[in-house]
């Protein structure tokens, strides 16, 4: 990047929030993805404004933008895969409005999701939205990707808690959607935005919905000696229509990582256990923890623990929460799906995916939100070698390939990117992506935001690059 | 009759006992203005394909409707030449029951689908207005709601899936049957509400819920609004979690015609879960309510659902009353509500028009319903726009958006029934043209005249 431009972007957003420095783009250069690309320069505005002036910048000179929050994205939402500015939110963290009367919150895209919970907390309230990576990812992204959780069981997925936006759009207008308030007349473009991927609009502001703490929260553990119990005990518990705030499943070799990684207190020797939790007024928790017992016990589960003390929740939850960064202890990479099957099919699925992983010898840990039928299969590898690249590669579409025939989608909550772009028309067909491509044009003609993603490239199916391996 | 090719061609679509050329199936639904030349009835999604490929050669308008609950709803419109009811397409496409998702075509009856669900004991919000008639494609098309949203959340909470047939008349659809998806743009998201002005919606996929093993109403009735929003802003804050939280004033409460609902203001707490849950509200509201001077009823059974299909279909039965009235809709923060209804009450009085509200006090929605006190007429016509101007301003003012709902075909070319239009008016109107660009589908009916 010559000096010019850099002087350019610093007379925007200040010569300190200007990164052109291969040695600092590198940084910027991936995700929580496997994908890697380099963008041009990032700079960090502090204002919708700057972000305006940002983006009018870029369209004067042709360049591609894409905006990154924490760059915790599985799905590569965040790669810069043609290069361009790359709009970085950690300098727009503030929380603007906590607004407990009204259930409201209005937040700049960089605010970390356990933030805002954490600020709402004293007053009674939270964000409901949890993704495993709440301690780091930021709202802005959340938007971009409709981000899930746990405990989206219960309460929905990010689009559910989102009003209204501010955004900036491909030709820097800036654009209000949504508001404070419910059914705001017209066209329901807020609900358009969420998930469109930073392929729309970028996102500048949010007003978002808080909802009411619980008064109680019961957290089980149950253990089981096969995975097809635990797995029957997911498609009763949904058919007996109980309704916990978060059903989870770990397999052993999650376990095992998890425990070497955090001493969370799971059993090493169990085929799976089911991370279970009922939230609400005592009296209905109560009930729903015993009915739940029932289940468990119907289909031979070994023991149903319940959590005695906070502290003992909260270990359950960590060990759950960093299970992706635990299996770092079995190998150099994984490769996480995100398919999703009708939670009645879940037993099927995973012996499939067992299949899988035994035909094409590879490792797979399963860890995933059991409840909605939101499969996260690890595939386990080591990205030095090219053969096992390949097979991973087949693995995860094979595996996205069954979902869809059960009647389920290539993607619960982390997005497609430029992961499973490929993938979509395992699931769309090609009207149905032309409507969606109508859309687009409407808001990013030039495809100048986020470039080469959610829609099918010329590429061949399910191919995924090869990182690049660096010299040091 | 002679038949213009083109109504041949429908009936070669749909076949010829399925084409209506007798206006009245309109006519008591309520249309109002010009009629147009046809009615089809299609049987299956892709003959909705070849009428809407037909309409586009032909240049023709289309009126998407169901059973026509709502043909009166929304702007005046352009007339239009034919109407596509989906009345015949009313399967159930998919019920896997123990997964708690169905599918279902878009012209089911409400309360067909209600009662398929009912058989395995799960619902759906299905508190709608004209619950008797409306079909589950305009429900969702219209974005019509009820009391229970509040608990169980509104169609964009609900919604898992939606096929349609485009305005270049080619099948398509957005989401899926699971419950958690996020692949590709949420095109459920963008066709709910958008009252058949982008696309036909031909079938739905629906998040089902589980019906709560018993439930009970409780009745708190309060001499003055302050101290009924009060006691509403309390079990909010509470860990109760009603299933719904409305606030009738008493003029609603006469509207409904119900004897419990005759005090100054009514708020009606419905609550559901096991008896221990009940019990627990029962405790809870008495000690809520120190020292807001409330009384308290409790409805069970029969007697709370009669109380609430009365609540559900406030509009329709103002509208049957008093078909010259206005519905005003209203969506406010929840610490602007009081505000609000008192200025409804002055403003309706200070123009000699009465006036009735009920406030889905958990969500901050308020339905106002406004008609003369005296004999139609031009000028009572003229007090009534004025209001409903005067409470969309109100609205607005307050932090809040408001439209008019329902009113009479006189009046609403002469009035604004959508309140200021803000800077996502103009894009709406792009999303429009890319989606139907020769403005074929339900032209002039939708917001600000899209």
């Amino acid at each position: 990047m010559s000096q010019a431009v850099g002087r350019e972007l610093g007379n925007i957003v200040g010569p300190e929030a200007v990164l052109s420095a291969p040695e600092d783009l590198m940084l910027y250069e991936y995700d929580g993805s496997v994908e890697r690309a380099r963008p041009h320069a990032v700079v960090f505005p502090s204002s919708t404004e700057q972000v305006a002036a940002l983006v009018r910048w870029a369209v004067e000179r042709g360049l591609p933008v894409v905006a990154r929050g924490a760059g915790t994205g599985l799905s590569g939402g965040a790669i810069a895969v043609e290069g361009g500015l790359m709009i970085g939110f950690s300098r727009m963290n503030k929380i603007l409005d906590i607004d407990i009367e009204n259930q409201r919150a209005v937040v700049q895209p960089g605010v970390v999701n356990l933030d805002l919970s954490s600020a709402a907390a004293p007053s009674g309230y939270y964000f409901a939205p949890d993704p495993s990576s709440q301690k780091a990812c930021t709202l802005g992204g959340n938007v971009a990707e409709n981000a899930g959780g746990p405990h989206t069981l219960a309460y929905g997925v990010t689009t559910n808690h989102v009003l209204g936006l501010e955004l900036v759009l491909p030709n820097g207008e800036v654009l209000h959607t949504g508001g404070r308030v419910l059914d705001v007349p017209g066209y329901d473009l807020t609900g358009l935005f969420v998930g469109s991927e930073g392929t729309l609009g970028i996102v500048t502001e949010i007003i978002v919905r808080l909802t009411r703490l619980p008064e109680t929260v019961q957290t089980l553990l149950a253990i089981f000696d096969t995975v097809d119990d635990a797995a029957e005990t997911v498609a009763e518990i949904t058919a007996r229509a109980i309704t916990p705030a978060a059903l989870e499943m770990l397999d052993q070799m999650t376990l095992q990582a998890v425990e070497a990684a955090s001493q969370a207190g799971y059993p090493l020797d169990a085929a799976a256990v089911l991370l279970i939790e009922v939230e609400g007024l005592r009296e209905q928790v109560e009930t729903q923890a015993e009915q739940i017992g029932e289940v468990c016990q119907r289909h031979a589960a070994r023991t149903v623990r319940t959590a005695q003390s906070e502290a003992e929740r909260q270990r359950l939850w960590a060990g759950r929460k960093g299970a992706f960064g635990a299996l770092g202890r079995i190998a150099p990479n994984f490769y996480v799906q995100d398919g999703v099957i009708p939670r009645t099919r879940i037993a099927e699925t995973l012996r499939f995916i067992q299949g899988v992983g035994d035909r094409l010898g590879l490792k797979i840990a399963n860890v995933f939100h059991a409840g909605d039928g939101n499969l996260h299969p690890n595939i386990l590898y080591d990205a030095r070698d090219r053969e096992q690249n390949r097979k991973v590669v087949e693995a995860g579409a094979e595996i996205l390939a069954f979902c869809v025939s059960l009647g389920g989608s290539i993607t619960g909550e982390h997005g497609v990117g430029i992961e499973k772009n490929n993938l979509m028309p395992l699931l769309f067909t090609e009207q149905d992506l032309t409507v969606m491509g109508t859309l687009k044009s409407v808001f990013n003609p030039e495809g100048r935001f986020n470039p080469s993603k959610v829609f099918p490239t010329t590429k061949g199916c399910g191919e995924i690059r090869v990182p690049p391996q660096f010299p040091f | 009759m002679p038949t213009p090719s083109w109504q041949k061609n429908v009936e070669e679509i749909v076949g010829p006992a399925s084409v209506n050329y007798q206006m009245d199936w309109l006519r008591q639904r309520g249309w109002e203005g010009a009629m147009p030349q046809a009615i089809a009835f299609p049987s299956k999604r892709e003959e909705v394909g070849e009428l809407l490929r037909l309409a586009r050669a032909a240049r023709l308008r289309v009126a998407p409707a169901g059973n026509g609950t709502k043909l009166r709803m929304g702007g005046t419109g352009q007339p239009v030449d034919l109407v596509v009811s989906l009345a015949r397409m009313k399967r159930i496409t998919d019920y896997p029951a123990s997964d708690l998702t169905i599918s279902v075509e878009a012209g089911l009856p409400v309360r067909e689908l209600a009662a398929a669900l009912a058989a395995e004991r799960q619902m759906l919000p299905l508190d709608v207005p004209c619950a008797a008639e409306a079909t589950i494609g305009g429900v969702v098309a219209a974005n019509s709601t009820g009391p229970r949203r509040l608990a169980c959340g509104s169609w964009r909470d609900l919604v898992l899936g939606v096929h349609f047939v485009t305005a270049e008349g080619v099948l398509a659809k957005g989401g899926g049957k699971v419950v958690k998806n996020v692949a590709g743009y949420d095109l459920p998201k963008l066709l709910i509400g958008s009252m058949g002005t982008l696309a036909v919606i031909v079938e739905i996929a629906f998040k089902a819920l589980p019906i709560p093993p018993t439930s009970a109403t409780f009745l708190l009735l309060f001499s003055n609004a302050a101290a009924a929003l009060e006691a509403s802003r309390r079990i909010r804050h509470s860990p109760l979690a009603p299933q719904a939280l409305d606030l009738l004033d008493a003029a609603a409460g006469s509207l409904a015609g119900h004897a419990g609902l005759a005090a100054p203001f009514t708020l009606l707490v419905a609550a559901a879960g096991s008896e221990a849950v009940l019990d627990r509200f029962e405790r809870e509201l008495h000690s809520l309510l120190r020292g807001l001077g409330g009384d308290l009823a409790l409805l069970r059974s029969e007697e709370e659902s009669a109380l609430w299909r009365t609540v559900q279909e406030l509009t329709p039965t103002f509208l049957r009353s008093r078909p010259d009235g206005i519905v005003v809709k209203v969506s406010l923060p929840l610490t602007e509500m009081g505000g609000f209804l008192a200025q409804t009450q002055t403003t309706a009085a200070a123009n000699a028009i009465n006036s009735a509200s009920v406030a889905r006090a958990g969500s901050g929605i308020v339905y106002c319903y406004l008609s003369s006190g005296t004999e139609a007429g031009d000028a009572v016509d003229k007090q009534l726009v004025r209001t409903s101007e005067l409470l969309l301003e109100a609205a607005e003012r307050a932090g809040g958006r408001a439209m008019v709902e329902w009113c009479p075909a006189a009046v609403k070319s002469r009035m604004n029934l959508w309140g200021t239009p803000r800077d996502d008016f103009a894009w709406m109107r792009r999303v429009k043209e890319a989606m139907d660009p020769g403005g074929m589908l339900n032209p002039g009916r939708f917001y600000g005249g899209i």
